[in-house]
């Protein structure tokens, strides 16, 4: 009897899949990607080795899935097309694999699948849990470097850019008052500065302890609370690109497909105009009581 | 007559000064009440709740507390209640529920029959699984009946107070909130493990582990022939994804429960409820109705002193610990049963507060035992789990572990002899050692857990011996003890009888003899008597405490020595000299 594969709880997103049943059903050409990001970048590397998936490879988010900074661009912005073709193709990627994207949180794993389906790898699924959620159902870790991949398998995969909507921050400025902006930040980070009409969505709340999505049903009445119903037009944004990418990710659930704002609150706060613009609606947020959803972690 | 100065008058005449205010009317509180009450003390119980516990805890009753409940009358009808025997089997270990058992250890391996015959020769009750729910509420109707004892359900203790000749205690109303002051000579406190008298009174605790967010659901789904197959108490599971613990069927409201370390403050979802509940089981689609999910923090810790002035603590006030290994109830019932009749005594001005001294004493190294056993079963189970799954894939694919799993697993079991969590030891194998206790230089075997060796070395349960009355009945010698001290002559019994009448005059306590001298009422079941009674050395008297604990033996000459032997042994129990005692009461 094959009890790894049922999953008991329904997926927030049919992006996500569960451990027990990649374990129970092996592919013939899969990649797992262990998306990595962190300041101390030998600390990262340091951790893929410490333990990975059988076969996974290693991605630090800054090399792989964002091009280099620039004086008016977010710290993370959107990689160079041919870049990313170069390292697919080292990663012996053909239009037949299948890509599984995991990392040490939910949201540097997120930001890994939505660069590789925006540059048109339609094959791509998020591992819910990611490493831990892969031991407990049974899956073969290793350890020590990433080994060669075996030469691709079918033909190669040929990249294209926007293949998934974002936006850039000229129009977030112009966004009409029915766009709902969605800020994936904590509320801390909110509440130092966010883009005027900005509500607080926090990623981590879309997570439990130990790093599983939350169901289907908590996320839509997370979304459902904050007025975000089927139709409505939404953009989302973080930092970075990263947090958002995860809200983008579970807003399925709610039937919408948001932009992306990539640049996000990194590249709006290089510009002091915008940011003369977000005072005011922080000191609006503080008098009048943010609209807020309370958190889901206790400190 | 003016009614503005009546009721002044009323407001400055002070509460009427009780003997005992217990606070708490959990199992422990309700039973010093129910042992204070038969002695005439005069009793008030404060319990915030509105009544007794419908929470699913506290289910093990172990043999030692069964015989508490049979001198109390309650037996018989909670001897009926629970689970038989066939569906609170021991604990069976599980990868998922579906799969079957890889593991499991067996508290009895044949029927109820075999269950209760193999307890005879050491007691004559037998342990069993019976809800809180069902005891409390008997122990609650007992304590009752006694017209000096005085229960206040959703009355909560808010203030105490140390005045010079008495302790005040502040109580309210949990509907409206209205105060009453009561004046107690001595305070107990049953009030748990969040013990609202230790946080004021205690005078410093040490802490063991917590284990917080251990969620318990309750509920309703047709599991008789899986879940409720095998007829284990308690089924682990060890999917890492699925682990907890299920409970059998709850023997009136035909419930399960399952358990489960949570990883978040919050409750879980009812979704993710039912779909761990589902993965647990290894039954995917399995409709399931949910009753009830709680939340339960446990914290672990000993006071370190459990008397402050005339406030005495016991049961989860003064140790408390995780629920692993039933021990939590049964020691704290234990520790009523310990200080009641000291309590008695000292109020009656028979025994000098000293007594009270031997309760921490005596009970202190139990509760050691009992708060280590608990931490370490809470530990070990995960210890369990976690070695057990190393190494093995097949687990998660397939339901199944290796044989080499299955054997270490077995391996682990065996420390549990055959009586699972259990242990016959811990129940039956109390020892104490103190002033209450009149030392023969002899030495009572090690307390260990698994093992109870009967004897009637100072400072151990009374044996059970079975005896047949002159109607042809059968009692216990358990049965002849508690409320009192018990002389078990077994040789002489004329002689004893006349100095028993002595120390009853001098001292002017309960002394009952109980003449098994094979001339008297009772005949005791042979060989056992002779063997564990009278003994090699030729054992003349058993002096039992109240309690159902030896405070000595006399061997040798009675005539010359026993009157002796035993106005020294009261004397030194009691802490009066016979003299002074009698002035006292003068006074």
């Amino acid at each position: 009897m094959n009890i790894a594969a049922p999953a008991y709880l329904m997926p927030v997103s049919s992006q996500i899949v569960q451990a027990g049943q990649l374990v129970s059903e092996p592919h013939p050409d899969r990649l797992f990607i262990d998306a990595h990001f962190g300041t101390e970048l030998q600390e990262e590397i340091d951790n893929f080795r410490e333990g990975h998936i059988h076969g996974a490879v290693y991605a630090q988010i800054r090399d792989v899935f964002a091009g280099p900074e620039t004086p008016t661009s977010g710290s993370l912005p959107l990689p160079d097309i041919a870049r990313l073709q170069e390292q697919i193709d080292a990663w012996q990627v053909g239009v037949d694999t299948e890509i599984i994207v995991y990392g040490p949180s939910p949201a540097l794993a997120a930001r890994g699948w939505w660069v590789l389906k925006w540059a048109g790898l339609d094959n791509v699924r998020f591992l819910d849990g990611g490493l831990r959620a892969w031991e407990l159902a049974g899956g073969a870790v290793a350890q020590g470097d990433s080994r060669p991949r075996p030469a691709r398998k079918s033909s190669r995969a040929n990249l294209s850019p926007g293949n998934l909507p974002s936006i850039d921050i000229d129009d977030v400025e112009r966004l009409d008052e029915r766009t709902i902006l969605i800020d994936a930040r904590d509320e801390t980070a909110y509440l130092s500065g966010c883009i005027p009409g900005a509500i607080n969505l926090p990623a981590s709340d879309q997570w439990t302890p130990s790093r599983l999505m939350r169901s289907s049903s908590e996320i839509s009445e997370l979304f459902k609370k904050a007025g975000i119903t089927p139709g409505a037009e939404v953009v989302v944004y973080c930092g970075g690109g990263v947090l958002s990418a995860l809200v983008f990710m579970t807003l399925e659930t709610v039937g919408i497909q948001p932009r992306l704002f990539v640049g996000s609150w990194s590249q709006w706060s290089r510009f002091q105009e915008r940011m003369a613009s977000s005072a005011p609606y922080l000191r609006h947020l503080i008098e009048n009581g943010k609209q807020q959803l309370k958190g889901r972690h206790r400190a | 007559m003016n009614s503005e100065a009546n009721k002044e008058e009323t407001h400055s005449q002070p509460a009427e000064l009780i003997d005992v205010a217990i606070c708490g009317g959990g199992p422990v509180g309700l039973s010093l009440a129910y042992l204070l009450g038969r002695e005439g003390i005069r009793v008030r119980l404060f319990e915030k709740r509105a009544g007794t516990t419908t929470l699913p805890k506290g289910q093990y009753m172990h043999a030692q507390t069964a015989e508490l409940y049979r001198q109390w009358g309650i037996w018989d009808e909670l001897a009926n209640k629970g689970w038989p025997i066939n569906k609170s089997n021991g604990q069976g270990y599980y990868v998922n529920i579906a799969s079957g058992p890889v593991a499991q250890v067996r508290a009895n391996m044949g029927s109820e029959e075999d269950y209760k015959e193999k307890w005879a020769p050491l007691t004559p009750v037998y342990p069993r699984k019976i809800p809180a729910s069902d005891y409390e509420a008997a122990i609650c109707r007992k304590a009752e009946e006694w017209p000096n004892v005085d229960l206040n359900f959703n009355r909560r203790v808010t203030d105490i107070q140390e005045a010079d000749t008495y302790l005040a205690l502040e109580v309210r109303d949990q509907n409206d909130g209205s105060p009453e002051t009561v004046r107690a000579r001595y305070v107990v406190a049953c009030d748990g493990a969040h013990s609202f008298i230790r946080n004021r009174i205690g005078k410093g605790e040490d802490n063991g582990p917590a284990f917080i967010n251990q969620v318990l659901v309750e509920f309703e789904a047709e599991l008789d022939h899986s879940l409720g197959k095998d007829g284990f108490f308690h089924s682990f599971v060890l999917d890492p994804r699925y682990a907890g613990w299920f409970g059998s069927k709850h023997p009136e409201t035909g419930s399960w429960r399952y358990s489960f370390r949570h990883d978040e403050d919050e409750l879980p979802h009812p979704d993710v409820v039912l779909a761990r509940i589902r993965g647990a089981l290894g039954e995917p689609g399995l409709p399931i109705k949910v009753i009830r999910t709680y939340r339960f923090d446990y914290t672990t810790g000993l006071l370190r002193r459990w008397r402050e002035g005339n406030v005495i603590f016991a049961g989860d006030a003064a140790h408390w610990h995780s629920p692993w290994g039933g021990f939590g109830a049964n020691s704290g019932i234990q520790d009523a049963n310990n200080l009641a009749w000291k309590l008695n005594l000292v109020i009656k001005g028979a025994a000098s507060e000293d007594l009270l001294d031997t309760f921490e004493i005596e009970r202190k190294s139990k509760a050691l035992q009992t708060v280590k056993s608990a931490t370490y079963n809470s530990l070990h189970y995960q210890s369990i789990v976690q070695s057990a799954l190393v190494g093995e894939p097949r687990l998660y694919t397939h339901g199944e572990v290796s044989e080499a799993c299955q054997q270490f697993l077995q391996e682990r079991m065996k420390p549990h002899g055959d009586n699972a969590v259990l242990h016959t030891g811990y129940q039956l194998g109390t020892v104490y050692r103190s002033d209450s206790v009149i030392c023969d230089g002899t030495t009572a075997p090690d307390p260990t857990l698994k093992d109870y060796v009967e004897t009637t070395i100072p400072g151990t349960r009374a044996p059970h011996v079975w005896l047949q009355t002159g109607d042809g009945d059968t009692i216990s010698t358990i049965d002849l003890y508690g409320g009192r001290f018990v002389l078990v002559a077994i040789d002489e019994a004329a002689a004893w009888q006349e100095i028993a009448a002595g120390i009853r005059d001098t001292f002017d306590i309960g002394l009952s003899v109980a003449d098994l001298s094979g001339r008297g009422d009772y005949q005791p079941e042979e060989p056992k008597f002779s063997r564990i009674y009278r003994g090699d050395e030729a054992v003349s008297m058993v002096l039992v405490r109240p309690d159902g604990y030896i405070a000595g033996r006399f061997r040798g000459d009675v005539q010359r020595d026993g009157r002796r032997f035993l106005h020294d042994a009261f004397r030194q129990i009691l802490g009066k000299d016979a003299a002074s005692a009698k002035e006292e009461l003068a006074a």
